[in-house]
């Protein structure tokens, strides 16, 4: 449960630590990029927390630097620059994650906590299930028990993120990000309309619910209530 | 007078005086050895004259030395017998003078005081005496210095005169200068209304004022935007800010309770929310309209976009007892960047929703033209007075009628950023009733980025060989 800050602002870095201490994780800090890439090579972390402006080695060098040596702990960007291009170019060297300032405690934590539970590359699943209901990557199918439900493709591609994401609370703009490919914030509410409409979808005929609100952050999928 | 050697049109005169006292030179020089040869070449045809008239003279018996009268002032004269004793002379003898024209110098000359070059030919005469003329060369040398004289007053003439038009020329074009300097330094000063004044005869001088003019007054009406942009930025912002400090004094002052300190703290989260959001929104514009997207435009597909926001915003209007009608023609495509270009059109999709009523129409169709490629957004909502249709671009304007909702008045700007990065020319206009937007996407966009793909592709034929 280690994480390494690398976040020259004192006051960002401990408001981050303090945070992920209280979620039980233990944080290490550093001011420094070349410091930072040397620790998180020579010390195995689950999650690195990298901001892009850092004294003497950039973000995004940082992790080009960690990637040749073939260090692939997940990576979260934090960063002042929210433009769709440096976020493209935060993910094409490496990152796994981008994360703009400013943001909210509970978007950083979904996030990480969703970096953390990323499956190895290798482990391609095509079946995910949550609870009695079954999605199949390949055939496109869903099924709750033995009812089949119809699905259009945007919920399809939102019922297949949060089942990978079970148990962990997704927030409306990593929905927004990854099912829609939305990098703004909408004015109308996008992310909670599809929501229900799934929930009913996959509601119809069942008593427990699925897709858990987690009120002012997001939503959970899980079986348990 | 410093300046003045330092002005350009200074130098530059000077250098033409200069120029010119080389062409003068090299006149002089031609045209005073061309004279110089004339002159020589009449003093050797008096010799020539000379010998002839007094060979015969010596033929005839009468040349020798008591007959002075035969050698004129200026004439020299040997003759010397077969045997070498002299009949005439008054050339010093021991001057030895060949058969061609030869010059004497004085020092050879002791006779003549005065001691003058001398010009002589000698020749044989048929019974053996030598004959030997030589002439003075006074008349030359006066001629060489008279010429020498004149050219170099000729030449100090010209330097002066040159000298004087270039002190002028540079003093008159050092005043508009100097002018138009003055007034750039005022316009420094804080008097931006200062403009340079022109003279009306479309001169350099005119053409150049009449430039500056305009950009100063393109940088005024930039200023001015500027201006307006941070008054309205700081209006816009003391809204949230204030209403935050409201909510965080209240609190100071009434909150009791744990859940009272809990609500104003997230009211006040959510006005700084605002406020940041705004600041990124204008980022957002800036950030698009530097530029540096275009480097990464690529083929998208617009009938896709299309499809994803018919597909995402149909349950919307249906929530708000909306109708959203689409009409998609497949497979359109567009050089751009696909972000970009959907948050262009989820904005103006999002717009004709939220102010449109329940019940409302809304209409989004792409299709192919003749003209390219077009897409149109509708609603049947309360729609854009005429005279507000330009200034809803405008980096904060909001109508009056929207001030309740939310937003920061941002949304559009980012669009009219969008599209004018991509060349897109959006267009307002009555829906009978509502709003209709539409959207010319350039046809020749793609062509223009396809042109570097050729190199490569030669690159690859020169390994293959």
């Amino acid at each position: 449960m280690k994480i390494l800050v690398l976040e020259d602002d004192q006051e960002t870095a401990s408001y981050i630590a303090s945070g992920l201490v209280e979620e039980g994780y233990v944080v290490d800090i550093v001011t420094d990029g070349k410091e930072g890439l040397k620790k998180a090579i020579d010390e195995v972390y689950e999650v690195l927390i990298v901001d892009r402006m850092l004294p003497s080695l950039d973000g995004i060098s940082l992790v080009k630097g960690l990637r040749a040596t073939n260090v692939k702990t997940p990576v979260l960007f934090l960063s002042a620059l929210g433009e769709i291009d440096h976020r493209v170019e935060g993910l094409q060297s490496g990152g796994d994650d981008y994360l703009t300032k400013p943001f909210a405690f509970s978007e950083l934590k979904a996030r990480v906590e969703a970096l953390r539970r990323r499956p190895p590359m290798s482990r391609i699943e095509t079946r995910l299930r949550v609870g009695d209901l079954e999605l199949d990557l390949l055939t496109r199918i869903v099924k709750r028990g033995e009812v089949c439900i119809e699905l259009q493709p945007r919920e399809f591609r939102l019922l297949e993120y949060l089942m990978r994401n079970a148990g962990q609370v997704v927030t409306r703009t990593m929905l927004l990000e990854h099912v829609w490919d939305f990098y703004f914030d909408p004015r109308t509410s996008v992310v909670d309309t599809h929501i229900s409409r799934l929930r009913m979808k996959i509601n119809k005929g069942f008593t427990q619910q699925l897709i858990h609100t987690v009120r002012g952050t997001g939503y959970r999928m899980s079986a348990d209530a | 007078m410093r300046k003045l050697l330092r002005t350009a049109s200074f130098r530059l005169t000077l250098f033409t005086a200069c120029l010119f006292a080389v062409f003068v030179i090299t006149t002089f020089v031609v045209s005073y050895w061309i004279a110089v040869r004339y002159l020589l070449e009449r003093v050797d045809g008096e010799i020539t004259w000379q010998i002839q008239m007094l060979a015969k003279e010596y033929e005839a018996g009468s040349l020798n030395s008591t007959n002075p009268d035969l050698v004129e002032p200026g004439t020299y004269l040997l003759l010397r017998d077969g045997v070498g004793r002299s009949i005439v002379e008054n050339l010093p003898s021991g001057a030895s003078v060949r058969q061609w024209f030869q010059e004497l110098a004085p020092k050879d000359l002791p006779l003549d005081h005065n001691s003058h070059a001398l010009r002589a030919q000698a020749v044989l005469l048929p019974d053996g005496a030598q004959l030997t003329v030589g002439q003075d060369l006074k008349d030359l040398e006066a001629a060489k210095e008279f010429l020498r004289q004149a050219f170099g007053w000729l030449l100090a003439a010209i330097l002066i005169l040159g000298l004087a038009c270039g002190a002028i020329v540079s003093a008159i074009t050092l005043r508009r200068v100097e002018k138009i300097n003055l007034t750039v330094g005022e316009i420094i000063n804080g008097h931006f209304d200062r403009r340079i004044s022109l003279k009306g005869t479309n001169d350099e001088f005119d053409r150049l004022s009449r430039q500056i003019n305009l950009m100063l007054e393109q940088i005024e009406k930039l200023m001015g935007g500027l201006r307006q942009v941070s008054i309205d930025m700081a209006h816009d912002l003391r809204t949230p800010l204030s209403r935050m400090r409201q909510k965080l004094e209240g609190a100071r002052n009434r909150a009791t309770s744990l859940e009272d300190y809990e609500k104003a703290i997230d009211q006040a989260l959510k006005q700084n929310d605002e406020i940041l959001e705004t600041f990124s929104a204008l980022l957002g514009i800036a950030h698009v309209g530097s530029g540096a997207y275009r480097q990464k435009f690529h083929e998208i597909s617009l009938s896709e976009i299309f499809e994803v926001l018919e597909e995402t915003y149909a349950p919307i209007a249906e929530e708000r007892q909306q109708i959203l009608f689409t009409t998609i023609q497949p497979d359109l495509q567009f050089h751009g960047d696909s972000r970009l270009i959907t948050q262009m059109l989820v904005n103006l999709l999002e717009n004709a929703i939220r102010h449109s009523p329940p019940g409302a129409r809304i209409s989004l169709i792409l299709s192919q033209r003749l003209s390219g490629v077009t897409a149109v957004i509708t609603d049947t909502g309360p729609g854009v007075p005429e005279s507000e249709r330009e200034k809803i671009f405008q980096r904060f304007y909001r109508l009056e009628t929207s001030r309740t909702t939310t937003g920061s008045g941002l949304g559009l700007s980012l669009v009219s950023a969008i599209a004018d990065l991509h060349g897109i020319r959006i267009s307002l206009s009555d829906n009978h009733p509502g709003l209709r937007v539409t959207l010319e996407f350039p046809m020749h966009n793609a062509q223009s980025y396809k042109k570097p793909s050729t190199l490569p592709i030669r690159n690859n034929l020169k390994q293959v060989r």
